[in-house]
């Protein structure tokens, strides 16, 4: 048995709630040993091995177990970490936020409740990979696409209450979210929006209903254990024309984001559209030390190499147009023009024999796959963090955090390896920094300029739109306004929604009071 | 669904042990009935091909699993019921498999790291490092061989180091590679 507890809570009552909770879920399903507790570890963490590491985990099968287990996880105050697939890979994956806290792990309950072909939607609960549904679909001959993040290994439901992004029309998961159903810390089901009338047919098709909308509230957040989730999936359309166009220069970055933005406002551009910088593009494809073997980041000059070697851009922009063929056709014609306007930009329809174009088109059109991981061999060793602000999809905007961002990574040794996916309006930035964690010095270096570049952004008028698990309440000091009076109110709906802080305390930064503190 | 695999019972077993997140994992303690093996080749990789190519040779594959660079593979195709699953992969392949093996319970046997610098290859591994310190290019057909001896029970000491002579690295090779066994299906005692 792991020697690992919660904090406050002696071996012996705590094999005592161990022995009630597998009463409750099975036995089997009880795990507290280190060998099956090490799948529970962030692979990819900045923190050093032994932190982060759980006392136990759970694997309830249904919403009843889930009551009953939370009502001895109250009885013994014990810290609980939720999660549904535990992907979570560049922000923590499964890994609890403090070591000690017992895994709630929801990957059993993995149904795909419901599929709407004729409204477009699915109805699935916690464990439904992006591969599952997908190869449900096929399996039952649906019509419909669904919208995976990179890793097709992640979850329908974790991703979306994580903020995550996929690349279709679809691709901002939260918005295609639609009615949810949630075990609150004290163990009554609650249904979001028209849920909450008795044989609702539209529970997944509108998301409004009376009175407040409370789903935002238990995504990123520790307010419930969501156990069910609508989620809108598109139709396949008519027409499919995915392309990338290629610049020469880290300045056209503002030329981009200008041309790009009324194509998107104006949905002329349905999708994610990315501007995916030289280096990320080209790591699935070759690594760093076929080019280069010294310390820091790769010099000018190699760059260009590389980019000539590969026929890449300094910037490669990834977008698609869906529909019938003529509206394909004629919204191309707009794409084209501003797209193409920039100097030296080169237009590519098909790339042979391009890992890195073959997984953008497959996730463009909504087919999940693994092959971004490969990215990860740029450098080797297994480190990657993702810092990712947000801000408005602007030219001048995109430019000055590139070079912001850029500039600090250099100075830190790191290469700078980013995209910039704009939505409906928003403009996601995300910086991979990558790490060999056999490396403690360059482990920590990527420690440092992640917790530098957070306070960086924050004075420049940026946040996060998610983060990694040891970074949670360093964000969430960034959002000052008022004296904190936003992290302010989470605290106060923490206390009264779980009063004896089990749900995953330090999601977020949103602490039960017992443990305020110490963040 | 890969979870589908039943999980062992926990709560009354002994330790298991093995940290998986160190290197030289080595617990050569497999059983010493002949299991089943089974080899991950990443298609994209030259010596993770060689090292798969070594196996079959020998003799000691049941099987050879082939991931391309999807690498959906990884997660549909490595339920094999009972046996060893061994591979020489590319970093992120090698995570990903140990995400998903460990989650099914299997019991992590070896790990070791081989990582280019400097125009040669560094190996740590568990024993062996004369031999594969005298190997260039071939060095994965000299790793399948001492990792064939490694899971046959004939262990050296832990976490060798060893540095390969000079040599080139192949344009597809990602230069850090990660060696693995893992034992499914067995249930432990
Ligand atoms: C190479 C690489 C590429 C990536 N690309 C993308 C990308 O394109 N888009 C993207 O969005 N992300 C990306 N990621 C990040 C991450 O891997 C994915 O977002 C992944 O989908 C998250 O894991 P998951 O879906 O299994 O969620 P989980 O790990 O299951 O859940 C995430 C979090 O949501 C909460 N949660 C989950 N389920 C519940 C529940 N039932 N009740 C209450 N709370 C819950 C928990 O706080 C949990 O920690 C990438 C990562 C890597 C390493």
């Amino acid at each position: 048995m792991s020697t690992r507890m919660p904090h406050g809570v002696d071996a012996a009552t705590f094999r005592k709630a161990l022995d009630e909770l597998a009463a409750i879920v099975g036995k089997e399903w009880v795990f507290v040993d280190e060998l099956p507790l090490s799948a529970y570890r962030d692979a990819y963490s900045p923190l050093a091995d032994g932190e982060m590491l759980p006392s136990a985990a759970v694997a309830p099968a249904n919403m009843e177990q889930i009551q009953q287990a939370l009502k001895v996880f109250n009885a013994y105050k014990l810290p609980i970490w939720t999660f549904g697939n535990g992907r979570n890979f560049a922000y923590g994956g499964p890994a609890p936020r403090q070591s000690g806290y017992v895994m709630f792990d929801l990957k059993r309950m993995n149904r795909i409740l419901e599929v709407n072909e004729k409204y477009g939607y699915a109805l699935v609960e916690p464990g439904v990979s992006y591969f599952q549904l997908y190869r449900h679909l096929r399996q039952i001959g649906s019509k419909l696409w669904i919208d995976p993040a990179a890793p097709g290994w992640g979850g329908v439901m974790g991703n979306a209450l994580e903020h995550g992004a996929g690349y279709t029309p679809y691709g901002d998961h939260f918005v295609m979210q639609c009615g949810m159903e949630v075990v609150l810390a004290d163990g009554q089901v609650v249904r979001t929006g028209q849920g909450a009338i008795e044989g609702s047919q539209h529970w997944q098709s509108t998301k409004h209903a009376a009175g407040p909308h409370f789903d935002g509230m238990f995504t990123q957040s520790n307010f419930g254990v969501v156990t069910k989730m609508g989620i809108w999936l598109m139709p396949e359309p008519p027409g499919y024309k995915p392309f990338m166009i290629t610049y020469e220069r880290e300045e056209d970055l503002a030329a981009i984001f200008d041309a790009v933005k009324p194509l998107k406002v104006n949905q002329v551009i349905p999708n994610a559209a990315v501007a995916v910088d030289l280096l990320w593009e080209v790591s699935a494809k070759t690594t760093r030390r076929h080019y280069f073997d010294g310390k820091g980041p790769v010099p000018d000059s190699i760059r260009k190499k590389i980019a000539s070697d590969h026929g890449l851009g300094m910037w490669n922009f990834y977008a698609a147009l869906y529909g019938p063929p003529p509206i394909i056709e004629n919204n191309w014609k707009l794409v084209e023009e501003a797209m193409m306007s920039i100097p030296g930009a080169k237009l590519h329809l098909n790339r042979e024999n391009d890992p890195a174009w073959d997984y953008r088109v497959r996730l463009m059109r909504g087919e999940p796959n693994m092959t971004e991981f490969s990215i990860m061999n740029w450098i080797g060793g297994g480190g990657h963090i993702n810092f990712s602000p947000i801000s408005a999809p602007d030219g001048k905007e995109a430019l000055s955090q590139y070079n912001l961002i850029k500039q600090r990574c250099h100075d830190f040794g790191f290469d700078y390896i980013g995209e910039f996916l704009v939505g409906w309006r928003d403009m996601h930035h995300i910086l991979m920094i990558m790490y060999d964690r056999a490396d403690e010095a360059m482990r920590k270096s990527a420690y440092d300029l992640f917790g530098k570049l957070v306070d960086e952004a924050a004075d420049a008028g940026f946040g996060e739109y998610r983060t990694h698990l040891a970074f949670m309440d360093q964000i969430a000091k960034t959002y000052k306004h008022n004296d904190g009076a936003l992290w302010d109110l989470h605290h106060r709906l923490k206390d009264v929604l779980d009063p004896n802080g089990i749900l995953s305390p330090g999601k977020q930064g949103i602490w039960p009071q017992a443990m305020r503190s110490q963040a | 669904m890969a979870w589908d695999v039943s999980r062992r019972t926990v709560m009354s077993g002994g330790a298991v042990g093995a940290a998986v997140a160190g290197l030289g994992i080595g617990r050569s303690a497999l059983a010493k009935r002949p299991l089943k093996i089974i080899v991950i080749e990443e298609a994209e990789v030259p010596e993770s091909r060689l090292f798969a190519e070594t196996f079959v040779n020998s003799g000691r594959a049941a099987k050879v699993i082939r991931i391309d660079r999807t690498l959906n593979g990884l997660l549909h195709e490595l339920a094999i019921g009972e046996g060893v699953l061994v591979g020489l992969t590319s970093d992120p392949a090698a995570m990903i498999a140990e995400q998903v093996l460990l989650a099914d319970g299997a019991r992590p046997l070896l790990k070791w790291a081989h990582h280019y610098r400097k125009m040669r290859w560094e190996h740590r591994t568990d024993g062996a490092p004369a031999l594969l310190a005298r190997a260039s290019t071939g060095w994965p057909t000299v790793l399948a061989n001492h990792m064939q001896d490694a899971l046959g029970g004939s262990r050296q000491a832990p976490d060798l180091r060893c540095e390969s002579g000079h040599c080139g690295l192949d344009g597809k090779s990602p230069g850090m590679l990660v060696s693995w066994a893992f034992e499914v299906g067995v249930q432990q005692s």
